[in-house]
C-alpha cells in the first residue's frame, strides 16, 4: 500500500496540471462544455491531490525510512567533469506536510472562487482556473522536488503563474502593472538563485537535497574535513558555501517578500482575492521559506548566513508590521501582515528554529488563507469596495465570516490558544534562547518582539473597523449576501486556524511535562540527514536560558502574549467604538512616511531611473558606438574594398593575361632574389 | 572575318612580356648546366620513339618509358576534340541545324517535311515548293 | 654540341613572343596562334632537356603536346565560332559579359 501511494506521488502534481490543460483547451475550443468555467475540474483535481498527499504523508509516517526518494536522469552528463541533471521526487515529513497544506489551501481556494468569481459574473473564467491549476501544479512539483535545479524550474513557474493571476484583470490599468512588478522584483531575486544553482553544481556536482550524494551532506563532510569540494574566488569552503547560501537566499528574499524585495507583494493585491489567498498562504510566498527549510542541512552549516537570515527576517517582521498599521484597505493590511509573518519564519529559520519556522509556515498558511478568504467574503458583501473606512458593523450581517475572520485574526495576532500564538511564540523562543549569546540574533529577536505589538494592533484595528461600530456607508448597511461556497472554506480554515497550533504546544509541554510536540516528532520521522534533530546538531548556536528552561519558555510566551494583547487592546479601545476616528493623524509626519511605505517604492524607482537607466544608456552607447561601430566598420571596409577590387574582373581576357604575366614576373624575381639566381 | 581593321590594342601590356623575357634570359644565362649527355643508343631517335610509343623493348633503343596507354588516351582525346569542335561549329538557321558535315542535298530532304520552327510556328513548306518548282 | 642555355633562350624568346601577342592583339585567331607559340616554346624545352639527359621521354612528351595542341585548336576554333556568333566579332575585348 505504501509503495502504491509513493508511486502515485507524481499524480499529486499532475492532477492540477490536467485541470489546467482542461481549463485551457476546453476554454479555448468548447467553453460550453466546461462546467463552471473550469472550477469543477479544478476542485476535483486539487481534492484528488489533497487525498493523495494525505495518503503519501501517512505512508511516510508508516514506512521505516520515512522517506521516498526517486529520480530519473533528465540530461545525462558527457565527459569527465560532467554531471547528470535529474527530475525527482523527495517525499519526507517536511515535503508531505507542505503537500497537504498546499493542496488543502488550493482546493479551498477553488471552492471559494466559485463564490468570488463565478457568482460575481466575472469573465475569462477558464483563464482564471487554468492559472490556478498551473499555479497549484507548479507549487506541488516545487514542494516535492528532489534537487535544487528542479526546484528552481518550478520556482520560476510559480512566479510565472503569479504574474498570470495577479494580472488577471488585464484591462484595468492597475493589475498588469502590479503583475509586472511582482514578476520583475521576484525575477531580480531569482537571478541570484540561478547563479547559486550553477554555483552549487560547480561546487558539488549535484544539487540533490537528500541522500549520501546530496549537497548538504557533501558540504557537511567538506567542513568536517572528510571530503573536498571545488571552491571559487579563492575562498575557503566555509566562506564559499556562505556565498552559495546567500545567492540562493536571493531567490528566497524575492519570493518570500523579505526586505528589500518586499515591494511587489502589496501591489499584488490587485489580483483576485482568492489568488491573493493562494499566493500568500500556500504557493508563491511560501515557496521561499520552504526552500530554506528544504535545504536547511546546508544553511545550518553557515552561521553567518543564518545570522543574516534571522536579522533580515526580524527586520522585515517589524518593518512590514509598522506599515500595516496605517493602511486603509483591508487587503493592504493583510499584505503587510503577510510580509511580516514571513519575516517571522525567516527569523525562526535563521535562529535555528527549524521546527518553529515550519510550524509557523503551516499555521500561517491556514490563518492567512482564512483571512484572505474572509476578506474576499467581505469584499463580495461590500460590492468590491475594500476601504475599511467604508465598512463597519458587518458583524451582525455576516456572522459566519465574522467568526471565521476573528479566529484568523486571533491566530495572526498571536492570542492564546489560537494557532498563531503557538508557532510565533516558538519562533520567538528559539530566537531568544539562541540569541542570548549573540547580539545580532538578540536584536532580531527584539525587532520580532516589537512587531508582535504592531501585529496585534493592526489586526484588531482591521477587525474593529470592518466588523464593529456603526455601518459607515449604505453598502455596509445593506451588504451583498454570500453563498455556501464562500462559507465552507471559511469554516474549514477557521477551525484549522483555531486548533492547528495544538500540534506543537511547547510551553504547555514544558509546563506540564506531557508530550505534546507532535510536529517536532513528525519532522524527526524522516531519514537521519533530514530530521530536525540532525539540524539541531549542525547548528552553530548554543542555547542560553534565563533562569531555568521553564522560566525562559514562560517568560518568552508571556512577553509575546502580553505585547500582542496590549496591541490588540489598544486597537480595540481606539477603533471598536460606534464611530471611530482616523487616529493615524496623531502620528504626524510619521504617518506620511508610513503611508508611503517608507518610500521604498520611490527609492527603488529612483534606483531604476536614476542609476540603472543612465548606466544602461551608457552601455547602450558603448554597444551602439564601439561594438557595433567596429562590426559596421569591418563590414563597410570589406564592402568598399570589395567594390574596388572587383574592378579587376573586367571580363577582358587581355587584362587577365597581363595580370598573370606581371604576377609571374614578380614571382620569378622574388624567388630569384631569395634563391640567389641573379 | 572581322570588321575591326585595327587588330592592335595598346602595346603597353606587351612590356610585361618583354620583362618576362628579360628575367628568364638573365636567369638562363647565369645558370650553369654542364654538358649535355646526348643520345648514345644504336638505334636512331625516330625508331626509338616508335618503340617507346608501342612499349616495345628493344636492346639498342634510346632509353625511355612506355607510352602505349598515353597514345591510346590521346587518340580518344583528339577524337573528342574533333566532336567538340563539330558540336561548337554547328548553328541554327531558321530552325534547321547547319553543320559542316552535312551536304545541301541532305538538307533539302530534311526541309521538305514540315519542320517545327524554333519559335513554335510551322515552316511554310508549300510556299517554298511553289517558288522552287 | 650546342649548350642547353641557347635552347632555353630560344624557348623563352618564343614563349615571350606568344605572351606578347596575347597581350597586345585583340583578334581571337591571333590569340590561338600565340598560344601555339607558347606551347611550342615548351616543346623546345622538352626536346632540349631530353637530349641533355639522354632520355627519350621528353621527346615523347613533346609529341603528345603537339597532339594536345591539335585538340586545343579544334576546341579553340569552335569557341571562336561561338564567339563570333554571339558578338558578331572575334575581338576578345568585346566579349566582356563574364565580369563582375
Amino acid at each position: 500500500m505504501a509503495a502504491l501511494s509513493f508511486e502515485l506521488a507524481p499524480v499529486i502534481a499532475a492532477l492540477p496540471f490536467v485541470s489546467f490543460l482542461i481549463a485551457l483547451l476546453a476554454g479555448a475550443f468548447a467553453p460550453r462544455l466546461l462546467p463552471k468555467g473550469g472550477a469543477i475540474p479544478g476542485i476535483a483535481a486539487t481534492a484528488g491531490s489533497l487525498l493523495l498527499s494525505a495518503w503519501a504523508a501517512l505512508a511516510v509516517w508508516n514506512s521505516s525510512e520515512g522517506v521516498y526518494h526517486e529520480s530519473i536522469t533528465w540530461v545525462a552528463g558527457v565527459g569527465d567533469a560532467a554531471f547528470d541533471l535529474h527530475f525527482g521526487i523527495l517525499l519526507d515529513p517536511l515535503s508531505t506536510m507542505m503537500l497537504v497544506i498546499v493542496s488543502l489551501v488550493a482546493v479551498l481556494v477553488h471552492v471559494f472562487s466559485l463564490g468570488y468569481m463565478n457568482d460575481e459574473g466575472e469573465t475569462g473564467l477558464p483563464r482564471y482556473y487554468a492559472g490556478l491549476g498551473l499555479f497549484t501544479a507548479s507549487m506541488l512539483s516545487f514542494v516535492f522536488a528532489s534537487n535544487l535545479l528542479m526546484a528552481f524550474m518550478f520556482f520560476e513557474l510559480v512566479g510565472l503563474c503569479s504574474w498570470l493571476l495577479i494580472g488577471f484583470h488585464f484591462r484595468e490599468p492597475g493589475p498588469p502593472s502590479a503583475a509586472k512588478k511582482a514578476f520583475l522584483v521576484t525575477r531580480f531575486g531569482d537571478y541570484f538563485f540561478l547563479v547559486g544553482v550553477v554555483g552549487v553544481f560547480a561546487t558539488f556536482g549535484t544539487t540533490a537535497f537528500a541522500g549520501s550524494e546530496s549537497f548538504p551532506h557533501l558540504a557537511e563532510q567538506v567542513l568536517a574535513g572528510e571530503a573536498s569540494a571545488t571552491t571559487f574566488l579563492g575562498l575557503d569552503p566555509q566562506a564559499w558555501f556562505a556565498v552559495l547560501g546567500l545567492l540562493v537566499l536571493g531567490g528566497v528574499v524575492g519570493k518570500s517578500a523579505q526586505y528589500p524585495l518586499h515591494t511587489w507583494l502589496p501591489d499584488a493585491m490587485e489580483g483576485p482575492t482568492p489568488v491573493s489567498a493562494l499566493i500568500h498562504a500556500a504557493t508563491m510566498v511560501a515557496a521561499g521559506v520552504y526552500l530554506v527549510a528544504r535545504m536547511y542541512g546546508f544553511y545550518a552549516l553557515l552561521p553567518q548566513v543564518l545570522a543574516f537570515i534571522a536579522f533580515v527576517g526580524g527586520f522585515t517582521a517589524l518593518f512590514a508590521a509598522s506599515m500595516g498599521v496605517v493602511k486603509k484597505e483591508l487587503k493592504q493590511v493583510l499584505a503587510y501582515s503577510t510580509i511580516s509573518q514571513y519575516g517571522y519564519m525567516m527569523l525562526g529559520l535563521g535562529a535555528g528554529g527549524y521546527v518553529a519556522a515550519t510550524f509557523h509556515l503551516m499555521t500561517h498558511a491556514f490563518f492567512k488563507a482564512l483571512l484572505f478568504l474572509g476578506a474576499g467574503s467581505v469584499i463580495i458583501a461590500m460590492h468590491h469596495n475594500e476601504n475599511m473606512w467604508d465598512m463597519g458593523g458587518l458583524k451582525e450581517k455576516m456572522p459566519v465570516t465574522y467568526y471565521a475572520f476573528l479566529s484568523g485574526s486571533l491566530a495572526l495576532a498571536g492570542i492564546v490558544p489560537f494557532s498563531g500564538f503557538w508557532s510565533k511564540d516558538e519562533v520567538l523562543y528559539e530566537a531568544l534562547v539562541h540569541g542570548l549569546d549573540s547580539p545580532l540574533l538578540l536584536g532580531a529577536y527584539a525587532m520580532g518582539l516589537l512587531a508582535v505589538f504592531f501585529t496585534g494592533f493592526y489586526t484588531f484595528r482591521m477587525v474593529a473597523l470592518t466588523f464593529h461600530g456603526d455601518p459607515r456607508t449604505d453598502t455596509a448597511r445593506d451588504p451583498h449576501g454570500v453563498g455556501w461556497n464562500v462559507k465552507l472554506p471559511l469554516v474549514v480554515l477557521g477551525t484549522l486556524a483555531a486548533v492547528a497550533g495544538l500540534v506543537n504546544m511547547v510551553p504547555v509541554a514544558e509546563l506540564t511535562g506531557a508530550h505534546l510536540e507532535f510536529l517536532h516528532d513528525w519532522l524527526d520521522a524522516g531519514p537521519e540527514a533530514l530530521t530536525a534533530h540532525h539540524y539541531g546538531d549542525l547548528l552553530p548556536y548554543s542555547s542560553g536560558t534565563i533562569g531555568t528552561e521553564l522560566t525562559t519558555v514562560l517568560l518568552s510566551a508571556g512577553v509575546s502574549l502580553g505585547l500582542a494583547l496590549a496591541g490588540a487592546g489598544l486597537a480595540w479601545k481606539l477603533y471598536a467604538v460606534a464611530d471611530p476616528d482616523e487616529h493615524t493623524d496623531k502620528l504626524g509626519s510619521a504617518k506620511t512616511v508610513l503611508f508611503n511605505n517608507y518610500y521604498q517604492d520611490e527609492y527603488q524607482v529612483w534606483i531604476a531611473t536614476g542609476l540603472t537607466l543612465p548606466l544602461a544608456r551608457a552601455a547602450d552607447k558603448f554597444d551602439q558606438g564601439v561594438i557595433d561601430g567596429v562590426v559596421n566598420g569591418v563590414s563597410s571596409v570589406s564592402l568598399l574594398s570589395g567594390s574596388r577590387v572587383k574592378r579587376i574582373q573586367s571580363g577582358v581576357v587581355t587584362n587577365y593575361a597581363f595580370l598573370l604575366t606581371a604576377s609571374l614576373v614578380v614571382l620569378l624575381v622574388a624567388i630569384g632574389l631569395i634563391g640567389g639566381w641573379f | 572575318m572581322t570588321n575591326n581593321t585595327d587588330d592592335r590594342s595598346s602595346l603597353v601590356p606587351g612590356l610585361a612580356a618583354v620583362a618576362l623575357f628579360g628575367v628568364l634570359a638573365v636567369v638562363f644565362v647565369r645558370a650553369s648546366f654542364g654538358d649535355a649527355a646526348g643520345f648514345t643508343g644504336g638505334e636512331g631517335v625516330v625508331a626509338s620513339i616508335g618503340y617507346a610509343l608501342l612499349n616495345i623493348q628493344h636492346p639498342d633503343a634510346i632509353p625511355s618509358e612506355g607510352f602505349l596507354v598515353a597514345l591510346l588516351l590521346i587518340a580518344v582525346v583528339l577524337d573528342a576534340a574533333l566532336d567538340g569542335a563539330v558540336l561548337l561549329a554547328r548553328r541554327d538557321e531558321n530552325g534547321e541545324i547547319t553543320t559542316a558535315l552535312r551536304s545541301n542535298a541532305a538538307d533539302d530532304e530534311a526541309t521538305s517535311e514540315p519542320v517545327a520552327a524554333a519559335d513554335g510556328g510551322v515552316v511554310a513548306s508549300d510556299d517554298s515548293e511553289e517558288v522552287t518548282g | 654540341m650546342v649548350p642547353v642555355q641557347y635552347y632555353l633562350l630560344v624557348s623563352a624568346a618564343v614563349f615571350c613572343i606568344g605572351v606578347f601577342g596575347i597581350l597586345t592583339r585583340r583578334n581571337a585567331l591571333v590569340f590561338l596562334m600565340s598560344v601555339e607559340l607558347m606551347l611550342n616554346a615548351a616543346n623546345i624545352n622538352l626536346v632540349a632537356f631530353s637530349r641533355f639527359h639522354g632520355n627519350l621521354t621528353g621527346q615523347m612528351f613533346s609529341l603528345f603536346t603537339l597532339a594536345v595542341a591539335a585538340a586545343e585548336v579544334a576546341i579553340g576554333i569552335g569557341i571562336i565560332l561561338v564567339l563570333y556568333r554571339n558578338f558578331a566579332d572575334v575581338d576578345v575585348t568585346n566579349a566582356t559579359t563574364m565580369r563582375w
